[in-house]
């Protein structure tokens, strides 16, 4: 009796141990192992719907928000161990959405002009606002939110304008991208623009654009503005009179009777840049806004030199792989972090591989619940195990892996695929359409097992081919972080 | 022969009915074309779309709304919005009304009720034009209870009906027995909405008896709100609801009383002696809310926007610089709260001062909630001495004034071939705004170019001998070219008086120093000008004649 009490014991302690360690071992890595969010509390009394985020010369970093203020907060990198100082620097702005600093300025673009504002009598807060350019219309609607950049190689920033009301153009370059350089000169971009939410740069200093799934944009997107280019709306257009000589010719008009195809349009319209990236509504989210380049090297994880997305409505941050192919930009989306406390909106990724994300759900509704949020993403150092790059071929897709797959799951068995475009018209967004199973085989795996050759059938231009990798491994057993991926097939590789 | 005509009328019958059923499918095709944006909350099958696990809006099979016996209601809300109040659903309602025309919204409302539980009916453009104009009040997204309080006036319908007039003549301190006199006229309200205008061409010393029938669907207790000047009383079922009486400047009185469903009898009890003459009635319950029964609105002056207040207030003798869409401006306006109560609106549209008022600066709830409106400047009387652009060079002064920078251009939405001109704001081309500086007690000096000109304009309170007053300062620096004016008020007097170098403009009197004033008459305005020639600094006192309320 007394042995079998002995074994029952230790059998229970086994037991327990067992059963407590079991689910440490067999638990499935979470974003949370790779990358932390830290929540900044606002000062008290104060609401942060951080629209906009740079970083100033002295470390500290500049936020500004819907309500007009600009904050500047100490210690941002450290917090909470060292805990942050927040300061304002400015008030009452009219719902800033770009913050940039330059030669002791900061820029802000508020919804009527670009501001530059520097604080002279050195009491912490801001005494001159200097106009820098106000060279386009505002008539009073809440739509006609204006974003900006940050400034470019050339010494631009990008401001990209909604459209009145997001369907018409009732004051001057409405629906348009134009850029000013900080003497005030503004030359008038793209065209084309509904609803954006963010305006920034890939790793290569190409400008991109966010725009949310509304008329003449089936699918939130996010899409390159190269110079000259047409966007997809055609309601702004009618500003080609007031930007003779900056841009080329007027586009002709889309057929605005039938639900159209974007390659169809393409045909017709020369100028017509598809969006580089869908980002299929719903699927991965609902509203796109702000676009930050990884360029730290490493610092920040696997991933330089891709391309960060916010996400307002679903209060999360993408990545986004990017590659151009016959002079188009086009890639794959991929999940990359949720869990924010509200609807990102300000991004911004410093060469150190730090994250800075925040936002608001004020008239527009954030999963995250919080009214307003400033947080900060760390890397752990760890590694996900993520589809690394998704780059397309003649006959279907190459993928690169963050570590070495698993031979044995690298079949073509552990991929699906689906494929499917969107109406392209004046409607209100538009379901999936021309809906395809694409076949997906498993051509060739590299012999590291750090990237792979997928053969599909067939490859349909203008689609986004959204694959799952369902059944993929690494070499510890573990599936992917995040097996889903959404490539834009704009052109096919020859 | 008979076979052939019969034939020929049941054709004729399906022909029509062809025709009455491709009008009735365009309607309902307009609709769900038009709901296709509303699915993106609501879902197509409007049971309410998910964003990964979370619902964005409610279920339209359940909404009161859908069911109604009248339409109004949904399509107050499809104008005006609904306020978040919880966290239920992810989204808010948003506000329509710029985005949809009526037939739009017609034709929504009609393929939402028909489709998701409610009455199948037609809904006419026409009423949504009507509501449209009866809402018009309202700034801000209504909140659910007040969307809950307009469907239960349709319900109850109108609370006054049979109500009688007679007006009486004579010379009251108090209010008379009417029933000893006889009236001098007699008539019926066929609205059931009081108003003095029965009275018509008598100023002062008359009296009116209103009496008539008051229809109660919901038992509760009705809070009436009497406002009077001078004398009235409210009486239902022959006592005394609200007392009211003697000779006194308008104001409010009210008093509670609880009612039964049914019907009352009522009568409203008015006398004017001499001076302004006004009579308000409005009732409240928790069921219906505010209801005006009068012409005249005495409903509280914030109602039309539902959100609590968050006021600026300028504190620590600094100014608040607000910027914000802000009403009576161009959208690029400045509100500038200063300390001591006196504020002002300059308009970087048009590089200048809008207006001027004394009082609380600014409510900034409808900029700071939904998705931002713009702000609500507080306090009393605004005064517009010359909005507009500053400056301009006459040839003559005969030449017009042109205050504002249009233009016009062609377009229609989504129309290759668009007919319809659009007026819209454009920059002038002959200034620039070039921002502003704060000094110590953050003061705004704005700044802007006029052709060749460079042009600061500041401003500063202060009183003139207990008066209050805004001194402001415009210096300018270079030339315009010859003939530049300076426009400073185009408000009446706005003439130059005899004995003294202040010039009246509406409640105002301004002197103006460092540039002599010209006077004209230009499109039936009295405006007040001043050439500019070189470098000049000028200096406009403007004075407001009474005391602050």
């Amino acid at each position: 009796m007394k042995m079998n009490a002995s074994f029952s014991l230790s059998t229970l302690v086994a037991l327990i141990l067992f059963q407590t360690s079991l689910p440490v071992f067999a638990e499935a890595p979470r974003e949370s192992d790779y990358y932390t969010i830290t929540a900044f509390a606002p000062p008290e009394g104060h609401s942060i719907e951080a629209g906009g985020i740079a970083l100033m010369p002295d470390g500290k970093v500049a936020v500004c928000t819907r309500r007009g203020q600009i904050w500047t907060v100490d210690n941002a990198f450290t917090h909470p161990e060292k805990p942050a100082i927040w300061k304002v620097f400015a008030e009452f702005l009219h719902e800033p959405l770009g913050l940039a600093y330059k030669d002791g300025w900061l820029y802000a673009v508020q919804r009527p002009e670009v501001t530059r504002l520097r604080d002279e009598d050195g009491d912490g807060r801001a005494d001159v606002f200097e106009t820098v350019c106000d060279d386009w219309g505002v008539n009073g609607d809440y739509h006609e939110y204006t974003f900006g950049s940050r400034f470019d190689k050339d010494g631009n920033i990008w401001c990209v304008l909604c459209l009145t009301g997001s369907f018409t153009a009732n004051s001057l370059y409405r629906g348009w991208v134009l850029r000013v350089n900080e003497n005030g000169t503004m030359t008038p971009t793209a065209c084309g623009v509904r609803s954006p939410g963010g305006i920034g740069f890939n790793a290569k200093g190409d400008v991109f654009y966010t725009d949310n799934q509304g008329a003449w944009n089936g699918s939130s997107s996010l899409k390159w503005v190269k110079p000259g280019s047409f966007q997809g709306n055609p309601n702004g257009n009618i500003w080609f009179e007031y930007a003779k000589g900056t841009i080329g010719d007027q586009p002709p008009h889309p057929n605005y009777e039938i639900d159209d195809r974007i390659v169809a349009a393409r045909e017709k319209i020369s100028t017509f840049i598809p969006p580089a990236v869908i980002l299929p509504h719903q699927r991965v989210g609902n509203s796109p806004t702000g676009i930050e380049p990884d360029l730290s090297g490493g610092k920040f994880g696997p991933f330089a030199g891709q391309t960060f997305v916010g996400e307002q409505t679903q209060s999360k941050v993408h990545r986004v792989f990017l590659e151009q192919v016959n002079g188009i930009y086009q890639g794959a989306i991929f999940p990359f972090l949720e869990g924010f406390n509200s609807g990102n909106i300000g991004l911004h990724l410093t060469a150190d591989g730090i994250m800075f994300t925040g936002g608001s759900n004020r008239g527009w509704g954030a999963k995250g619940g919080k009214d307003h949020s400033f947080e900060r993403v760390n890397w752990t150092g760890k590694v996900p195990f993520e589809i690394h790059e998704m780059r397309s071929r003649k006959d279907g897709f190459e993928l690169t892996f963050t570590e070495p797959v698993d031979q044995e799951s690298a079949r073509s068995e552990s991929f699906t695929m689906e494929a499917f475009t969107y109406d392209y018209g004046k409607k209100y967004g538009s379901p999936e359409v021309d809906k395809l199973t694409p076949k997906v085989t498993l051509s060739s795996v590299s012999n590291d097992g750090k990237s792979l050759v997928l053969k599909i059938e067939p490859m349909t231009k203008g689609h986004v081919h959204a694959l799952k990798a369902a059944g993929l491994k690494n070499l510890t057993g573990n599936k992917l972080l995040h097996a889903e991926a959404y490539y834009t097939l704009n052109e096919i590789p020859q | 022969m008979k076979k052939s005509i019969a034939a020929a009328i049941s054709a004729a019958f399906v022909f029509l009915g062809a025709i009455a059923h491709a009008q009735k499918d365009q309607n309902l095709e307009l609709g769900k074309q038009t709901f296709t944006a509303c699915s993106l909350c609501h879902g197509a099958d409007g049971k309410g779309a998910k964003a990964g696990d979370i619902v964005m809006a409610p279920n339209l099979y359940e909404s009161a709304f859908t069911k109604s016996a009248s339409p109004e209601p949904l399509i107050a809300a499809i104008l005006k919005g609904i306020q978040k109040e919880d966290k239920k659903y992810l989204q808010q309602m948003v506000a329509l009304e710029a985005a949809l025309n009526d037939e739009q919204i017609a034709a929504v409302a009609a393929y939402v009720r028909s489709e998701f539980g409610g009455p199948k009916e037609k809904i006419k453009p026409n009423d949504v034009k009507n509501w449209r104009g009866k809402y018009k009040y309202q700034s801000t997204p209504w909140k659910r209870v007040e969307l809950e309080q307009i469907a239960a006036q349709i319900e109850a319908g109108p609370l006054f009906f049979d109500v009688k007039y007679s007006v009486y003549e004579g010379k009251w301190e108090k209010l008379p027995d009417f029933s000893t006199m006889e009236p001098v006229q007699r008539g019926e309200i066929k609205d059931g909405i009081l108003t003095l205008n029965v009275a018509k061409n008598l100023k002062d010393n008359f009296g009116i008896v209103f009496e008539g029938n008051l229809k109660i669907k919901y038992t509760d207790e009705y809070e009436f709100s009497l406002h009077s000047d001078d004398g009235s009383a409210l009486i239902i079922d022959g006592e005394n609801v609200v007392l009211h009486d003697g000779i006194h400047p308008g104001s409010v009185k009210t008093g509670k009383e609880k009612l039964e469903a049914g019907e009352h009898t009522f009568k409203v009890l008015y006398f004017e002696a001499g001076g302004g003459e006004e009579l308000g009635l409005m009732v409240k319950t928790k069921t219906l809310g505010e209801i005006s029964l009068s012409k005249l609105s005495i409903k509280n002056s914030r109602s039309g926007n539902s959100y609590p207040p968050i006021i600026l207030k300028p504190e620590n003798g600094e100014a608040i610089v607000h910027r914000a869409f802000l009403p009576n401006a161009k959208p690029r306006a400045i509100g500038v709260g200063y300390p001591d109560g006196i504020n002002l609106v300059w308009d970087a549209d048009v590089l200048n001062l809008a207006y001027m008022w004394r009082g609380e600066f600014m409510d900034t709830s409808r900029h700071w909630n939904g998705r931002g409106s713009g702000s609500t400047p507080l306090g009393e009387q605004q005064v517009k001495s010359a909005h507009g652009l500053p400056f301009q060079v006459l040839e003559s002064l005969e030449e017009p004034w042109v205050p504002f920078s249009e233009a016009k251009i062609k377009y229609e939405r989504d129309k290759a071939d668009s007919q319809k001109e659009m007026t819209f704001n454009i920059n002038h081309p002959d200034y620039q705004f070039r921002g502003y500086r704060l000094d110590k007690k953050r003061f705004p000096t704005f700044r802007y170019q006029y052709q060749k000109m460079e042009i600061t304009d500041t401003f500063a309170p202060g009183s003139v001998k207990g008066s209050d007053a805004l001194i402001r300062t415009l210096i300018t620096k270079g030339s315009a070219g010859e003939n530049t004016y300076l426009l400073i008020s185009n408000l009446s007097p706005g003439v130059k008086s005899k004995d003294s170098e202040w010039i009246p403009i509406g409640p105002m009197k301004i002197l103006i120093e460092g540039v002599d004033p010209t006077f004209r008459k230009s499109e039936g305005k009295n405006e007040v000008l001043a050439l500019i020639s070189g470098d000049s600094e000028i200096k406009i006192t403007y004075l407001w004649n009474s005391p602050r309320i």
